[in-house]
C-alpha cells in the first residue's frame, strides 16, 4: 500500500471514531433526558386476571336478577359482564358462560309470559284456549331445563378458571334450579286448574249496550244476563263491566241473573270502544261455575275534531322573532280561547282571536345552530272537542355575507402591506370583526362594512407562499361567519438578495474572464497586452505597467519552453537562473527582459533605450518559443 | 503506516463529519419523546396529529382564532407562565375550547387560574375489572351521552389519576367503575383503605364563552392507545371540525430534541424557495466552469474560434502558443 493511501485510511478511520463517540453520546443522552411519565406500553404490559372478588360480585349480581325473575336487568349485567377484561384463553369460557345464562333468561322469561297468558285465560273460563300456550310454556320450560343443566357445567369451569369460590357459585346454580322447579309447579297448577274446570258448570254472560252510538264522555246504559248451563239466571253474582279493557263498573245480578247499570264513559277521543262484561265465580261459586265473559259490544263515538291550519312560514333568522298566523276551526263554536305554541324548548299559550284565528311572534334564540326546527301547535282537549297537536318544521338559517377582499398578490416581507375589504348583505351596514390569520400572526379590525388591515411580514419569515385565514365574524345573529383560505406569495428582499448576488457575482467573474490561449495570445503582442493581470502589475510606476505585464507573458513562454514553472516562492532572479541554462541562445533575451522588468518594479527609473530593449527581446523570445 | 500526526486539518474533517452525521442520525430518525408529534412509536402523539390535524403551539395563542379552534394541553411537565395563562384565558372566553389532560397534577395551577374548583387527585387510579389487559389501564364504561361523547362508549385510559370536582358547574362526562380504585401506596394493588369507585375521569366546564375539558389522563391519544375504545371517535368529536393546536411549551425538553429542533430549523432556512434556487444556480455555475476550464470543447478547435473572434491574429502563433500551453500545462 502506498503511503498516501495509508494516510487517506487513518483520516478515515479517525473521523469513524469520531462520528461513533459523537452517535454514541446521542443515544446515551437520549434516554437519560426523556421525562419520567406515568403510562406503560400496552403491549409490553403482562396480562392480568380479574380480581376475583370482583368477578364473583358480577356473577352474582346476574344470578341473583334471574332468580329474582327480572330477566331484563340480567341481560343488562351480563352485558356489563362482557365489557370487564377477560383474557384471550378464558374468553370461550366466559362466552359460553354468558351465552347459556342469557339463554335461560329469554327461555324462563317466555314461559312466565305463557303461563300469565294461560292464567288470564282459566280465569275467564277458557280453559281450553289455554292449554296450547301451556304446551308452548312446558317445551320451553324442559329446554331451559336442558340448558341450565349445561350451565352448571359452565359454572363450574368459570369458577376454576377465575378461582371463584365454588360453594357460593353452587349455591346460586342451585337456587336457579329452584326457580325452574318453581315454573313447573305452576304450569302443573294451571294444567290441574283447566282439569278441575272441565268438572264445573258453564256459566254464560250476555249483554246489551245502549245507545250504540254515543257522544264521548256520554252516558251508555248496559243489560246483561248471568246464567248456568241449563239456562237458569245466576242471581247475587257480582259482574264486572270493562270500556276498552279498563274496569270501569260493576254490578249485582238480581233475579234471574239479570243486571242493569249506567256507565258515564270517560272522554275518550276513539271511534269505538269496545264493552264487555265478566264473571269470576267466588267462594262457593268458584267450586260451582266455570268463570265467563260477555259478548263484546263496539260502541260508536262521537267527538268534534278541531282542525288547524298555518301559514306557511319563512325561514327564521337566529336573534330575531317571526310570526306565526293560524287558525283553529270546528264544526260547532270553540269551547277555549287559546292554544298553545312551543318552539325551541319554549312554549307559550296564545289568545284565540275572534273566529279561531292566532297570531304569535316568536323568537329565535342566538346561538341556535342551523337546521329545521319544530314548531308544535296544539289545542286541548275540551270535553267532546279533541285534542290536536300538529307539528311543523321551520326551518332556520343564517344570511350569508358577502365579502370582497383585495389580496396582495405578492408582500415584500420587511415592508407595510395594506388588506383591504368590504363586507355587505344587500345594503345593510353593521359592525364586523375581521379577524386575518397570517404567518402566526392575528390582524384584527372591526369595522363597519369597509375594513382595512395593515400586514407586516418579519424578515424572518423566507421567500415562499404563505397561507392566510380570514374570518370575518357578524355582530348580529342572523349573519353567518364566512371563513376563508387562501395564500400570498411573500417574498424576503434580503435573503432573496445573498444567494442570488452571490451567484450573480460568480457568473459575472465567470463570464468576463477570457481562455488561457485568448490570454497567453494577447501576451504574446498579438493584441494590446491589457488583459493579463500580474500581481507586479499593481507595483509598476504608471506608464509601465505594460513592461511588467510583457515580463509575464515572457514567463508563460519560457516555462513552456523550459518545463521550469514560475512558482510565487522564487524571485525574478531565481527563476532566471533556473531557465537561462535550459533557454540556451534565447537566454539573455530573458535576461534582459528580467533586468528591465526588476527596474520597473523596484528602481522606477529606466532609460527609453532599456524600455526599447526589453521590447525587442521579448519579440525575439516569442520569435523562438514558436519556432520550438 | 506513517505515523498520523496531529492536524488541524484532519480535526476539523472530522468534526464535521461527525456533526454532519449527528445532524443526519437527529433529522432523520423519528423523534421517541413523550407526546411529541412526529414519535410514531408507542408513547408518540404522531397518530393524534394526523388524526386531528394538529398544529404545534409554543405559549402563544397568536393567530388562533379562539370560536374555530381547540387547544390541547397534554401531560404538562412545566407550568406555564402567567402571560401565557391569561392568553389561555381570553382565548376560553372568547369561545375557544380548551382540552387539560393531566394525571400527575401539574394542571392544577392552570385550573385554579380558570376559578374552577376542580383538581386532578395525583394518585393512580385503577380497575380490576374493567380495563385493558392490566388493573393499569383502565376502560371507562360509564360515560354520560353528549355531544363530545356521541358514540363513545368506552374510553381506554393508560395509569389515569381522577378529578376532584367541588364546583357545580362541571359537568362530569364519564366516571370509572365502581369496582376501580385509588392507588394510594402505588403498588398497583388494592389495599385496605384505598377508596373504591366511581370517580369521574373527564369533565366539562363552561368559561365565557367557550368550554374547559378536564381529563384525568394524559395518554388517551398516544399512538398505542388511540385505536382502544372509543377514544379515536373522542378526539373527532373534540374537534369536530376545528383547527386543533398542541402546546408544546408545556413539556422538557431533551437536549436531543433541542438538536433535531435545530438542524430542522436550518433545514427549512435552506429549503426555501432563494436558497435552494440559488443552489442550484451555485451549483450550475461550478459545474459549467469546471467543464469549461479542464476540457475545451472537444470536438472544436481552440483556435478557430479564436480566429472568428479575432480575424486578424496570427494562426501559426496561435497553434504555437496551444501548444507551449500544454507543455506547461
Amino acid at each position: 500500500m502506498k503511503p498516501s493511501a495509508k494516510r487517506l485510511s487513518a483520516i478515515i478511520m479517525t473521523v469513524m471514531v469520531i462520528v461513533f463517540l459523537s452517535l454514541s453520546l446521542l443515544a446515551g443522552l437520549w434516554p437519560t433526558m426523556t421525562p419520567t411519565v406515568r403510562h406503560v406500553d400496552p403491549k409490553a404490559e403482562a396480562e392480568q386476571l380479574p380480581s376475583t372478588n370482583f368477578v364473583m360480585v358480577l356473577f352474582s349480581g346476574a344470578f341473583d336478577s334471574l332468580i329474582g325473575g327480572d330477566y331484563n336487568a340480567t341481560y343488562e349485567k351480563l352485558k356489563i359482564l362482557g365489557a370487564a377484561y377477560i383474557p384471550e384463553k378464558y374468553k370461550f369460557i366466559v362466552e359460553r358462560f354468558s351465552r347459556l345464562l342469557n339463554d335461560t333468561s329469554k327461555l324462563l322469561n317466555d314461559v312466565e309470559d305463557l303461563l300469565d297468558r294461560a292464567e288470564a285465560l282459566i280465569d275467564l273460563g277458557k280453559g281450553e284456549n289455554a292449554k296450547p300456550l301451556l304446551q308452548e310454556a312446558s317445551v320451553k320450560l324442559a329446554t331451559a331445563n336442558i340448558t341450565y343443566t349445561e350451565l352448571r357445567s359452565a359454572c363450574e369451569e368459570l369458577a376454576k378458571s377465575f378461582r371463584l369460590p365454588l360453594s357460593e357459585v353452587r349455591e346460586k346454580v342451585e337456587q336457579l334450579g329452584k326457580v325452574i322447579e318453581g315454573l313447573y309447579a305452576r304450569l302443573i297448577q294451571l294444567l290441574q286448574a283447566i282439569d278441575k274446570q272441565r268438572t264445573l258448570e258453564d256459566s254464560f254472560l250476555t249483554i246489551e249496550v245502549k245507545p250504540m252510538e254515543v257522544w264521548t264522555g256520554g252516558i251508555i246504559e248496559v243489560k246483561g244476563r248471568l246464567y248456568g248451563a241449563n239456562g237458569r239466571g245466576l242471581a247475587g253474582r257480582n259482574v264486572q263491566l270493562y270500556i276498552d279493557g279498563a274496569k270501569l263498573a260493576e254490578n249485582v245480578t238480581l233475579e234471574e241473573g239479570l243486571f242493569e247499570v249506567q256507565i258515564h264513559l270517560p272522554y275518550i277521543y276513539k271511534s269505538r270502544v269496545a264493552v264487555q262484561a265478566r264473571f269470576t265465580p267466588q267462594g262457593l261459586d268458584s267450586q260451582t261455575y266455570k268463570p265467563a265473559a260477555s259478548n263484546i259490544v263496539q260502541v260508536s263515538l262521537s267527538y268534534i275534531e278541531p282542525r288547524l291550519t298555518v301559514e306557511p312560514i319563512e325561514a327564521a333568522l337566529p336573534g330575531k322573532t317571526f310570526t306565526v298566523k293560524g287558525l283553529v276551526e270546528a264544526e260547532e263554536p270553540l269551547p277555549y280561547n287559546y292554544v298553545k305554541v312551543s318552539w325551541t324548548l319554549h312554549s307559550l299559550t296564545v289568545n284565540l282571536q275572534g273566529g279561531g284565528h292566532f297570531n304569535v311572534t316568536l323568537y329565535t334564540p342566538e346561538d341556535v345552530a342551523e337546521g329545521n326546527y319544530p314548531l308544535t301547535v296544539e289545542t286541548p282537549a275540551w270535553k267532546v272537542y279533541a285534542p290536536l297537536r300538529k307539528t311543523f318544521y321551520v326551518k332556520v338559517q343564517r344570511l350569508s355575507l358577502s365579502v370582497q377582499a383585495c389580496l396582495p398578490f405578492t408582500v415584500l416581507a420587511g415592508f407595510p402591506s395594506t388588506l383591504n375589504g368590504k363586507v355587505f348583505y344587500e345594503g345593510e351596514q353593521f359592525n364586523v370583526t375581521v379577524k386575518l390569520v397570517f404567518i402566526g400572526q392575528t390582524y384584527t379590525a372591526s369595522s363597519r362594512g369597509e375594513f382595512s388591515l395593515n400586514l407586516l411580514v418579519p424578515l424572518t419569515v423566507l421567500t415562499g407562499y404563505q397561507t392566510y385565514e380570514i374570518h370575518v365574524s357578524p355582530s348580529l345573529p342572523w349573519y353567518k361567519s364566512v371563513t376563508f383560505k387562501g395564500s400570498i406569495f411573500v417574498v424576503n428582499p434580503f435573503t432573496v438578495m445573498f444567494p442570488f448576488g452571490f451567484v450573480s457575482f460568480l457568473a459575472f467573474r465567470f463570464l468576463k474572464g477570457k481562455s488561457k490561449l485568448e490570454a497567453v495570445a494577447e501576451a504574446s503582442g498579438t493584441v494590446e497586452s491589457e488583459s493579463l493581470v500580474s500581481e507586479g502589475w499593481r507595483f509598476a510606476p504608471s506608464g509601465l505597467e505594460w513592461l511588467v505585464d510583457l515580463y509575464w507573458q515572457a514567463v508563460v513562454l519560457v516555462a513552456g519552453l523550459t518545463d521550469v514553472e514560475m512558482k510565487p516562492s522564487i524571485t525574478m532572479r531565481e527563476y532566471l537562473a533556473a531557465v537561462k541554462p535550459k533557454l540556451g541562445d534565447i537566454g539573455v533575451c530573458f535576461e534582459v527582459l528580467t533586468a528591465a522588468a526588476e527596474k520597473a518594479l523596484y528602481s522606477k527609473t529606466i532609460s527609453a533605450k532599456e524600455l526599447e530593449s526589453a521590447k525587442k527581446e521579448f519579440e525575439e523570445l516569442r520569435l523562438a518559443s514558436v519556432k520550438v | 503506516m506513517p505515523a498520523l500526526r496531529f492536524s488541524l486539518e484532519l480535526l476539523a474533517l472530522s468534526v464535521a463529519s461527525a456533526l454532519l452525521t449527528v445532524s443526519l442520525a437527529s433529522a432523520l430518525f423519528p423523534p421517541t419523546e413523550e407526546f411529541h408529534l412526529s414519535n410514531p412509536y408507542w408513547n408518540g402523539l404522531e397518530e393524534f396529529s394526523r388524526i386531528a390535524g394538529a398544529k404545534a403551539l409554543e405559549a402563544t395563542v397568536d393567530g388562533v382564532v379562539p370560536e374555530k379552534s381547540v387547544i390541547f394541553i397534554v401531560g404538562p411537565s412545566i407550568n406555564c407562565s402567567q402571560t401565557y395563562v391569561e392568553a389561555l384565558k381570553t382565548f376560553v372566553l372568547d369561545g375557544g375550547t380548551l382540552v387539560l389532560m393531566d394525571e400527575s397534577g401539574v394542571a392544577n395551577v392552570l385550573l385554579s387560574s380558570f376559578g374552577l374548583d376542580v383538581y386532578v387527585d395525583g394518585h393512580a387510579m385503577l380497575d380490576a375489572v374493567f380495563y385493558h389487559r392490566s388493573w393499569k389501564m383502565p376502560k371507562i364504561i360509564n360515560v354520560v351521552n353528549s355531544s363530545l361523547t356521541a358514540d363513545v362508549e368506552e374510553i381506554a385510559l393508560n395509569i389515569p389519576s381522577i378529578l376532584r370536582i367541588n364546583d357545580s358547574s362541571v359537568k362530569v362526562l364519564a366516571s370509572s367503575s365502581s369496582f376501580s380504585f385509588l392507588d394510594l401506596n402505588g403498588d398497583f394493588e388494592h389495599e385496605d383503605g384505598e377508596p373504591f369507585g366511581p370517580f369521574p375521569v373527564l369533565a366539562e366546564a363552561a368559561y365565557g364563552r367557550g368550554r374547559i375539558i378536564v381529563f384525568s389522563d394524559s395518554s388517551l391519544f398516544l399512538n398505542s392507545f388511540i385505536g382502544l375504545g372509543g377514544n379515536r371517535k373522542l378526539l373527532e368529536n373534540l374537534v369536530s371540525g376545528k383547527a386543533a393546536f398542541i402546546d408544546v411549551s408545556v413539556w422538557s425538553t431533551s437536549l436531543p430534541l433541542s438538536y433535531r429542533k435545530a438542524v430542522l430549523r436550518v433545514y427549512n432556512v435552506f429549503s426555501a424557495p432563494e436558497f435552494k434556487s440559488g443552489l442550484a444556480l451555485l451549483t450550475v455555475t461550478v459545474i459549467y466552469t469546471l467543464i469549461y476550464r479542464r476540457k475545451p470543447s472537444q470536438g472544436i478547435d481552440e483556435v478557430e474560434e479564436l480566429l472568428k473572434r479575432h480575424p486578424d491574429w496570427d494562426k501559426r502563433l496561435l497553434e504555437a502558443l496551444r501548444e507551449a500551453r500544454e507543455k506547461v500545462g
